[in-house]
């Protein structure tokens, strides 16, 4: 895995129901190149398809989608994928969906809203933490 | 079922088995049905509260029959403890409000929170008009949720004038607890 210095670029499917929302986060990462997108899915059963097939550094993933929810999805991600690290990237606040999904063993939590930096650094930090 | 042996009541006043509330009203309706033989309670199954002997109340079901011999009356009472059955319909009310609490919360995040989490997000990375579009949109499915919360209570007249008076002034600036 990179080590987020490096010229290898951290592979990433984003999983979230919004189309609007999986647009800017794209535009967000495509405009940064330690970010590559290799996938966007709509639902968490796409979620589990394009992360067993990319093996991607890392999922963000959403928590209230169709088919499959978010804490559905995060352990049959890492089933499929077990070194893909999952960071939760949800509308709820933390204090309530964060130890729910820490504790189904996502990498990281971050509430929708918060300052567009944060999903890259959180991104980068989790590929690089052992 | 009352807390009391046979013996205990064997000969007593019914009303021993009723909460005060009862004592006249029982007695009145006893009466009006020797006198005037109109069955209001007989023949159906009602609802009641019963008394233990320790004075604690309990909903019970009860059904009446009578019979005449010989000039004499007769009556019976099938008495049932609804506790439990109650207890089960409190219980399914409050799952029915939760469940209910619960889509309105999913609603909420998959319209307004997400709509303007995306709005934002739009302004951080200098997308304006999408940033626009996404707020007048949020704007407008927020207001259709809200009207169908209201709806409900619109119908039943339930929304009073007076009703929309706050108690604090509209803020945004709300802090987490």
């Amino acid at each position: 895995m990179s080590d987020g210095s490096g010229p290898i670029r951290l592979r990433v499917v984003i999983a979230d129901d919004a189309a609007d929302f999986r647009f800017l986060l794209r535009m967000l990462l495509d405009g940064d190149d330690r970010f590559d997108v290799v996938g966007e899915a709509g639902n968490g059963q796409e979620a589990v398809t394009m992360s067993s097939e990319h093996q991607p550094h890392a999922v963000l993933l959403d928590l209230a989608m169709p088919v499959m929810d978010g804490l559905q999805a995060i352990p049959e991600i890492h089933r499929v994928a077990p070194e893909t690290q999952i960071v939760v990237l949800s509308g709820f606040e933390e204090a309530q969906m964060g130890r729910r999904a820490l504790s189904l063993k996502a990498t990281a939590y971050i509430e929708k809203g918060q300052a567009h930096t944060v999903v890259a650094d959180t991104l980068i930090d989790v590929c690089r933490s052992p | 079922l009352f807390g009391r042996t046979t013996a205990e009541v064997l000969g007593q006043q019914l009303t021993i088995l009723m909460p005060d509330r009862y004592h006249t009203p029982h007695r009145t309706g006893f009466n009006r049905y020797l006198m005037t033989r109109e069955e209001r309670v007989i023949g159906k199954t009602v609802e009641l509260a019963g008394r233990k002997k320790d004075g604690t109340e309990f909903p019970l079901e009860l059904s009446l029959a009578t019979w005449d011999v010989d000039g004499e009356s007769f009556f019976t009472g099938i008495i049932r403890d609804v506790t439990e059955r109650k207890e089960a319909e409190v219980f399914r009310r409050q799952l029915e409000v939760a469940r209910l609490s619960q889509q309105q919360a999913l609603e909420l995040n998959d319209n307004v929170v997400q709509g303007l989490a995306a709005a934002k997000l739009a302004l951080d990375i200098g997308q304006e008009e999408r940033a626009a579009s996404l707020v007048e949109r949020t704007l407008s499915s927020a207001r259709a949720i809200i009207s169908g919360l209201l709806r409900d209570a619109e119908k039943e007249e339930r929304l009073k004038p007076g009703d929309l008076v706050r108690e604090k002034p509209a803020s945004l600036d709300r802090t987490r607890t």
